[in-house]
Formats: structure tokens, C-alpha cells, sequence
């Protein structure tokens, strides 16, 4: 429940933060100044955005499937949203606690597509439905490099449930139930158990070196699953108008793009959660230095909570700002390029990787 | 009613309902959707059987092929609906009566 | 009695009765796959209720996220976008109808019968919802079921060639 009202708050505080940053940082690449009039340097432009959104009309085109048309955007927003139950906050705050997290999470994005085929035909015009079509193609084959890159890490850990994958990341190792024993870049014979350092030396991509091209992986799949630039095809404002959302006006309009940054955001935290140590510190212990014991509180206490939410959502932040700054510097790809690179290039690095951390796991951890 | 028997009762009604969609319905891919639905009956009775004891796990893993086997066989059956298509311009079954084509 | 978990047993149950009856009744081919979807989203809550956890996320991840959208996409692909809406006619209706409620009398017939009936029904309520952990399953898939497991990735692999043979344009020289 806590996590519930803390997602909900937070998604909504971040549309605001990143529509804003997003405007600003283009601005920045651009050599433009962005938003200016609104407030201090348009720190309230979002705001003023979001009001003129809320005010306006419901347009419904003439020949619309007016169902359809009305509920796609709800879909899509639920089908994202319904993600984040399983993300875990902090060490008491577990988020759901069902067995199957990343799994589930990975199945019930899918639906997304659902929503956005809805939302394309719905809208019967002929950039929607190219958008939606372009959308589906691209969410469906980049899925499969994204399952592929988890796969790697549930090999590592040996469990689906995300809590325990963090656990397992942080210095409170020894409360995981399985595989608490980590070692230094996945090298047993070296002796070093790094979960007693903790901090960036336990997290999942320096226990198993081959997971940094892991994260890689899943971070370019990631840009496309959000249909964000250099993969922006189905929205591809030059071509396609907007896409699948071309037709929206006003509240529905402003639930999409909520829904857009949304799904930047939760495949963020599930970066974070999966390759760079989840809401651990990534500050380690030398010697009598013991920062992260220091920046990781006592489990059970509300300080855990604090520097738990606090090194997750700043992680995920990062994560967001790189994918700006990436949309803002590559030009888009075209359709045929978008798929060499997802089924000739991304597939097979990724079953490389499961096939080397596998090996990795059975010869040398 | 117990939990076992709702759910029998769950899987004997979509499997009627996917055989009169089947029988009623003209578009191919409507009739995909019955034997779609057929399918997911049968699923929902294993998972019935397995639901109470810890060594039924046959149950969930028949179900699990049983899924797979449905992916590949809605695969296929697309495959040739879209090429009935392509040939005779429609997916409506009762017009698809020549043989020879 | 009724708690929590048996309200949420019904709902599911009659969502997805509802949905597939949506289905059946609606003469829009593609509001029907959206029915499907409602429905399909049902049996997997009622998988999961059963404590087959694992069943009810590969029921979303593989019904509703690629067999629906292959369904939708050939629903695309087949029917003119020309602006009109798309109709599923309907033929032997009658016949379809009665043949459907005769299957459905001889199964309850059949269970009202059926000599686990009673053994079901004393002892239900008393034995405990069981449910499946993910690594006994995953070690059965990698020990007893080994077999089955490579046979079906085999006939993925044949269903993946075959299906975009007879998919592809006969022009199609290549």
C-alpha cells in the first residue's frame, strides 16, 4: 500500500519534473533557452501545460470507434502502472510480494500494445494506424532482447522475486534466502566476498562482469519499448504527424504522454533494480570508513526507508537523464535499420551473454 | 459451491461458448477465437485438478505446453488465413467453397 | 465465508463469463478480439487465485501479449480499412445454439455423475489453496519434462519456418 501511494505520487511528480527537464535539456543541446515565461526560468511552465490540457475539449473524430477510442488510453496508462506493484522501495518496503516480479512486470507492459493498437485504430486515420502498426512491430521484437538480457540475470541470482534480487545486491545479503555468497567480478578464487563492502562492488554488474553488456542491452531495448528517440518511429513527428496518438485532445491526450514517461521511468527502476544494486548504496565500506553502513540505515527502521527510496529514485533519475540526453543527440533510425539492429544484432549478443554467465556461474562462482 | 466446482462450471461454459462461436460465426478469425477460447477451458480444468495438492504440478505443467502449443497454432492458422486472403478476398468461410484453386 | 478471496473468485468468474458471452453476441470482428482480451485477462486472474502464479503471468505474457495481437493484426490485415465497420456475419444459428447447450447439459450431466464428485466436494473447503513455487517447476521443466521441453522448442522452430512459407507473397521470388 505504501508502495502504491508512493508510485502514484511520484509518477505524477516526475511527468511534471520530466517534461520540464526534458525541455531543458534539449534547449541546452540546441543552444536555445527553453521555456522561460512561467514562473522562474519556466519552472512552472508543466503546470501551466497541464491546465490548459485539463480545460480542453474531448474530440471524438467523426468516423472514431468511439469505444475503443475512449478506453485505449486507459489501458495503456493501467497496463504501465500495474508494473511498478512489484518494484521494491527499500528493505521493508517490498513493493507486492509475488515470486514471479520481473516476470510478471515483463508481461504486463506487453498489454501496452494492446492499448496502442486500440488507440491507432480507434482514431481511424492513416498516421495512426502506421504509428500503431510501427509501434507493435518494434515493442514485440525488441521484447525479446529485453527478456533475453534478464534472463541473464535471473541465471545470476537464481530467482524471479525482486526483493531478493536486491537483497542479494546489498550489504543486508545475508538475509536473502539464496546465493548470498558474492565475490568479486564473479571470481571465487580470488576470496574476496564483497557483500561485506557492499555498496557499487556488489552490484549485479560488478558481481558478473558479462551483465555490463547485459545492462547495455536492456538499456537500448529499453528506449525502445518507450518509443523514445533514436527509436521513435511510431511517433515520428515528421512523417506520422504523432503516431497512434495523433487524434487525442485534452485529458486523454495528457494520460499518453503521462504513460510515455511513465514507461521511461519504470524501465529505469527496473534497471537499477536488475544490473546496478536496487535501493543499496553505491558507496562501499573501506576500511574504517564504513559508508555504507552509514548510508544505508538500520533494516526495519524508517532510516532504511529514507536512504533506500533515496539511492533508487536517484539512480532512476540518471537512467531518465540519459535518455534524454540520448534523444536529443541521435538522429531516429530507419525501419529496416530498427530491425537489423534489434533481431540481427541485440538477439544474439544477448543469448551470447546468457550462454557466458552460465558458463561464468559454473566454472568460476 | 466449492472453489474446484466454479471453476468446472467456468471451464464447461467457455468451452460451449467456444464451440457455438465456432459453429455460428463466418469470419475465420472469429472461429480462431473460439478455438482459442476452447483451449483456455481445458487450461483452466487442469488447473482445477492441480489447485489443492502439491504433487498435481502435471497439471500446471500441461497447461504450460498446452499454451505453447496454442501460440503456435494461432501462428499458423493466421498464416493461412492471410493467405486464403490473399487468394479469394475474404475470410468469410461459407464463401471459400472452391476446391482447385 | 465470504472473505476476500472468494468474492474475488466470483468476480473473475463472471468477468470472464461475460466477456466470452461478449464474444459470442457482438457482431464487431474487432470488439470481439477486445472481449477476448477482457476475457483472457480473467483466466489468468483465476490461475493466479489458484496458486498458479507462474501460469497466470505466462497466460498474459503469451495470450494477451502475442497470440491477441497476432489475432488483431490479421483482423488488420484482412478487412479493408475502408472507413466502414468491420461485421462478423453469423450462419446456422439455431443449430450452433442448440448444439452448444446440448454439450453443455452432457458435461454437467457427466460431472454430476463422475465418481470424484463427492471426494471433491467434502473435502474442499478443508485442505489449503496449494500452490506451485517457480523452482519446483522449473526444475521439473529441466528434469522429468526435459523431453517434452525440447520437443515443443523443435516444433516452435518448424511452426516459425512454416508459418512465413505459406505467409509469404507467391511473386516473392526470394
Amino acid at each position: 500500500m505504501i508502495s502504491f501511494l508512493f508510485f502514484l505520487g511520484f509518477l505524477v511528480f516526475y511527468g511534471l519534473i520530466a517534461i520540464y527537464a526534458e525541455r531543458k535539456i534539449s534547449a541546452f543541446i540546441q543552444d536555445r533557452y527553453g521555456p522561460m515565461e512561467v514562473g522562474y526560468k519556466g519552472l512552472l511552465q508543466t503546470f501551466a501545460d497541464i491546465l490548459k490540457l485539463l480545460q480542453k475539449e474531448h474530440i471524438f473524430t467523426f468516423a472514431a470507434d468511439k469505444p475503443l477510442f475512449a478506453i485505449a488510453p486507459t489501458i495503456i496508462f493501467v497496463a504501465m502502472f500495474a508494473a511498478f506493484a512489484v518494484i521494491p522501495l527499500s528493505v521493508n518496503i517490498t513493493g507486492s510480494t509475488v515470486a514471479t516480479g520481473v516476470y510478471y512486470a515483463i508481461a504486463i507492459v506487453s498489454l501496452d500494445i494492446l492499448g496502442i493498437l486500440m488507440a491507432g485504430w480507434g482514431s481511424n486515420n492513416k498516421y495512426a494506424i502506421i504509428g500503431a502498426y510501427r509501434s507493435v512491430a518494434q515493442i514485440v521484437s525488441y521484447e525479446i532482447p529485453l527478456g533475453l538480457a534478464v534472463l541473464g540475470v535471473i541465471m545470476m541470482s537464481g530467482t524471479l522475486d525482486l526483493q531478493e534480487i536486491s537483497m542479494q545486491q546489498s550489504i543486508f545479503y545475508e538475509s536473502a534466502t539464496k546465493n548470498t555468497e558474492s565475490y568479486l567480478f564473479g571470481l571465487k578464487f580470488l576470496g574476496i566476498n564483497v557483500g561485506k563492502y557492499g555498496g557499487i562492488l556488489s552490484w549485479n554488474i560488478f558481481r558478473m562482469p558479462p551483465l555490463i553488456i547485459g545492462f547495455v542491452i536492456f538499456f537500448i531495448t529499453s528506449l525502445a519499448e518507450s518509443n523514445r528517440a533514436p527509436f521513435d518511429l511510431p511517433e515520428a513527428e515528421s512523417e506520422l504527424i504523432a503516431g497512434f496518438h495523433t487524434e487525442y485532445s485534452g485529458f486523454r491526450f495528457a494520460i499518453i504522454m503521462l504513460a510515455e514517461y511513465g514507461v521511461m521511468l519504470l524501465t529505469s527502476f527496473l534497471a537499477v533494480v536488475l544490473f546496478l544494486g536496487s535501493w543499496s548504496t553505491p558507496l562501499p565500506n573501506i576500511g574504517a570508513l564504513k559508508l555504507a553502513e552509514w548510508t544505508s540505515g538500520t533494516p526495519g527502521s524508517i532510516s532504511a526507508d529514507l536512504w533506500g527510496i533515496f539511492w533508487l529514485c536517484l539512480k532512476a533519475m540518471t537512467l531518465v537523464l540519459c535518455q534524454i540526453w540520448i534523444r536529443w543527440t541521435f538522429p531516429r533510425l530507419r525501419v529496416d535499420q530498427l530491425m537489423n539492429l534489434g533481431w540481427k544484432y541485440l538477439t544474439p549478443a544477448a543469448l551470447i551473454i546468457i550462454f557466458i554467465v552460465g558458463l561464468w556461474k559454473l566454472a568460476l562462482l | 459451491m466449492t472453489q474446484i466446482e466454479l471453476y468446472f462450471l467456468v471451464s464447461i461454459i467457455l468451452f460451449c461458448i467456444g464451440i457455438m462461436i465456432v459453429l455460428i460465426k463466418k469470419n475465420g478469425i472469429m472461429i480462431l477465437m473460439g478455438i482459442e477460447l476452447m483451449l483456455n477451458a481445458a487450461n483452466i480444468n487442469f488447473v482445477a485438478f492441480a489447485m489443492k495438492s502439491p504433487e498435481a504440478i502435471h497439471g500446471i505443467m500441461f497447461s504450460l505446453f498446452l499454451i505453447v502449443m496454442a501460440a503456435a497454432e494461432a501462428a499458423v492458422a493466421l498464416a493461412i488465413i492471410l493467405r486464403v486472403y490473399r487468394f479469394y478476398k475474404t475470410t468469410d468461410v461459407d464463401e471459400i467453397a472452391d476446391l482447385k484453386g | 465465508m465470504l472473505d476476500a478471496g472468494t468474492i474475488a473468485v466470483y468476480s473473475f468468474a463472471v468477468i470472464t463469463v461475460i466477456s466470452a458471452l461478449f464474444v459470442l453476441i457482438t457482431r464487431h470482428i474487432l470488439h470481439a478480439a477486445f472481449g477476448l482480451l477482457v476475457c483472457l485477462l480473467g483466466i489468468a486472474g483465476l490461475y493466479l487465485l489458484a496458486g498458479a502464479e507462474f501460469l497466470g503471468v505466462t497466460q498474459l505474457l503469451v495470450y494477451a501479449g502475442g497470440i491477441l495481437v497476432l489475432i488483431i493484426f490479421g483482423i488488420m490485415l484482412t478487412n479493408r480499412a475502408d472507413g466502414k465497420t468491420i461485421k462478423a456475419g453469423n450462419h446456422r444459428v439455431i443449430p450452433g445454439i442448440l448444439a452448444g447447450l446440448a454439450i453443455f447439459l452432457l458435461f454437467t450431466q457427466i460431472y454430476s455423475q463422475s465418481s470424484f464428485r463427492d471426494s471433491l466436494r467434502s473435502t474442499d473447503n478443508n485442505i489449503p489453496l496449494m500452490g506451485h513455487p517457480v523452482e519446483s517447476l522449473g526444475v521439473e521443466i529441466m528434469t522429468r519434462y526435459l523431453l517434452p521441453f525440447e520437443l515443443i522448442a523443435v516444433i516452435l522452430l518448424v511452426i516459425l519456418v512454416g508459418s512465413l512459407f505459406i505467409s509469404k507473397k507467391e511473386n516473392d521470388t526470394n
